[in-house]
């Protein structure tokens, strides 16, 4: 099976080379507990090898996101598109991709088909969805429950392998139990006693264990312990 | 040591910079016209409504507990200086060392006047063992779990890190702690057990149906007009809440989910148990419980809210940081008008602004 980096050296080793190729994960944990980092190196390692990337962003504005991954890396902004979701959350309107109302999935899903048409071509390309969590606040629940199966398998058929954020525990049960259907990966995260791990609970067509692994975040980023 | 993520962010507020300092110094007051305090339901609130999400949030918000009593007891012992040297030279020549620091009433002081002066609870030390390494706390009126039902269940999380976090500071050496008594658990007081070199414990796994009952008395005491504590009043100082929320929301951007949904669900609760002009009655409890004064604009449905209990004192970090606030006007305009609103912050005193302003669309 085709592989995708994850960016993170150890996590790489522990599922067998990476996400698998055109695969869509998600991250699940409480706030604080390195999500958002693990899928900023996503990004960079997307961006290190030329590859485009798609970020859609509900919880940072895009210039913030910049910043923080070019801690992991050079960023070439050509090759990242940016989704704006935040904005509108904090009363600013106007602006190229920017979603002017995030309980309009309709909106939200014209802009996602518009930015992946605009980046076709490359054989890898990358997602990030951070968080799903915030767009699961303002949209109705029901319509939230039929736009991610429509929107993942959109991305995948595109050729973009997704990473999704989800903030433990704020969610209606029946979006949780649609997220873990649709997607292909899905890894927790918990902190105790002042440290991080991460398990991989699920991941299509890899072997893996099932233990809690111990992670820090460095300047590098992640890095998970030997 | 300053766990990792909470390197990720400068910009933490004066609450935690100040957190361990203002209760032995005259600083200036968080809120001129409010005053600094908070009614302890809406800090049980925020706590156990975290708490019931995931079990994930117990040693979470052990470890945040862990992290602001190590942090700001630090922040205290620092700004002593000199005189941190001279007490610890004091200590040692009185015979206290280790464990034994806690004999010491100058230390004890600093572990412990910040509870008091937060009006955390009043603790005290029953006991210290220096050849066992073992110590016992009780505390009186512990904010935490004060009246609440009788769930069997051990819940002070937050306030056995804050301890082992503070005492561990003093003594320089790692301390657990196991919270031995509850109020919750049908004690008269609860009561804290501490010790070097002990093996990790566990907490008391709280079911559904215990935070279920938790909350009802919760919201139900809201609308109660009963004094709660009999010796401290019903207040705690709102430093606390914000070197707890702040703290949490800083360190992930994905806190706004966190907090807008907790606040969305005791605003559907606090909706469901209004009477009369359901409007009036929820600003009112604002101001009962000293989140902040509401102005409301019914024509445009924008809530202006005045020095809000979350953000007043914090210096402009660009954030708008008041999602529980957010979500409890949507949770009780969702209760109310049966139909889904979503509520923006545009204005906030994170981001500059003198006030918080709350814009609201209804689909």
């Amino acid at each position: 099976m085709d592989r995708v980096k994850t960016g993170i050296i150890g996590l790489d080793k522990h599922i067998e080379g990476g996400y698998p190729k055109n695969a869509s994960i998600v991250l699940i944990g409480p706030p604080g507990c390195g999500k958002s980092t693990i899928a900023q190196q996503f990004v960079v390692e997307g961006l290190k090898n030329r590859q485009p990337v798609i970020y859609v962003a509900f919880d940072s504005s895009p210039e913030e996101i910049t910043d923080s991954l070019q801690r992991f890396g050079k960023v070439e902004k050509e090759k990242l598109k940016f989704i704006d979701g935040y904005s509108w959350r904090i009363g600013e309107s106007g602006g190229e991709n920017k979603i002017g109302d995030l309980s309009n999935i309709n909106e939200l899903n014209i802009t996602v088909g518009d930015v992946l048409r605009s980046l076709n071509g490359a054989p890898v390309k990358r997602g990030v969805f951070d968080s799903l969590s915030t767009l699961l606040l303002y949209a109705d629940p029901t319509l939230v429950i039929k736009f991610i199966p429509v929107i993942t398998a959109k991305i995948k058929t595109a050729g973009y392998n997704l990473v999704m954020i989800l903030e433990e525990g704020v969610h209606d049960p029946r979006i949780l139990s649609t997220v873990s259907y649709v997607v292909d990966g899905s890894i927790s995260f918990k902190i105790e006693e002042n440290k991080r791990y991460l398990r991989v609970d699920k991941m299509k067509g890899t072997k893996h264990s099932l233990e809690w692994l111990e992670f820090e975040t460095t300047e590098r980023g992640v890095v998970l312990r030997d | 040591m300053l766990p990792v993520w909470a390197k990720q962010y400068k910009d933490y507020s004066r609450s935690l910079e100040e957190f361990g300092v203002r209760p032995f110094r005259q600083l200036p007051p968080i809120r001129p016209n409010i005053g600094d305090d908070l009614h302890i339901l809406v800090f049980q609130d925020v706590f156990f409504s975290m708490l019931s999400l995931s079990n994930t949030y117990t040693q979470y918000l052990y470890s945040w507990g862990k992290y602001i009593g190590e942090e700001s007891t630090k922040q205290l012992l620092q700004t002593m200086g000199v005189g941190h040297l001279v007490a610890k030279l004091g200590a040692a020549w009185k015979g206290y060392t280790g464990i034994g620091v806690l004999k010491d009433p100058q230390y004890v002081d600093k572990i412990f006047r910040g509870w008091e002066y937060y009006k955390i609870g009043t603790p005290r030390i029953l006991w210290v063992d220096e050849t066992a390494k073992t110590f016992r706390v009780k505390v009186n009126e512990l904010m935490y779990s004060w009246d609440l039902p009788n769930v069997k269940k051990r819940t002070c999380f937050l306030p056995t890190g804050i301890l082992g976090g503070s005492v561990e500071a003093v003594i320089g050496q790692p301390v657990n702690i196991v919270e031995s008594e509850c109020k919750a658990a049908g004690k008269e007081a609860d009561e804290f057990a501490g010790a070097v070199q002990l093996p990790e414990h566990k907490f008391d796994e709280l079911k559904p149906a215990d935070f279920k009952r938790i909350r009802q008395s919760i919201y139900d005491r809201m609308f109660e007009d009963e004094k709660e504590r009999h010796d401290l009043d019903d207040y705690a100082n709102l430093a606390l809440t914000q070197a707890f929320y702040l703290g949490i929301f800083l360190s992930s951007a994905g806190a706004h989910a966190l907090f807008y949904w907790i606040g969305r669900e005791s605003g559907k609760e606090i909706g469901a148990r209004l009477k009369g002009d359901r409007l009036k009655g929820f600003c009112d409890l604002f101001e009962k419980l000293k989140i902040g004064h509401f102005a409301v604009d019914r024509r445009t449905m924008t809530f202006v809210l005045e020095e809000c209990a979350f953000c007043s004192g914090v210096k402009n970090m660009n954030k708008r940081l008041c999602s529980y606030v957010a979500g409890m006007i949507a949770g009780y305009l969702e209760n109310t008008n049966k139909k889904r609103f979503t509520v923006v912050e545009t204005k906030c005193i994170g981001s500059g602004d003198k006030r918080c302003e709350f814009v609201i669309h209804s689909k």
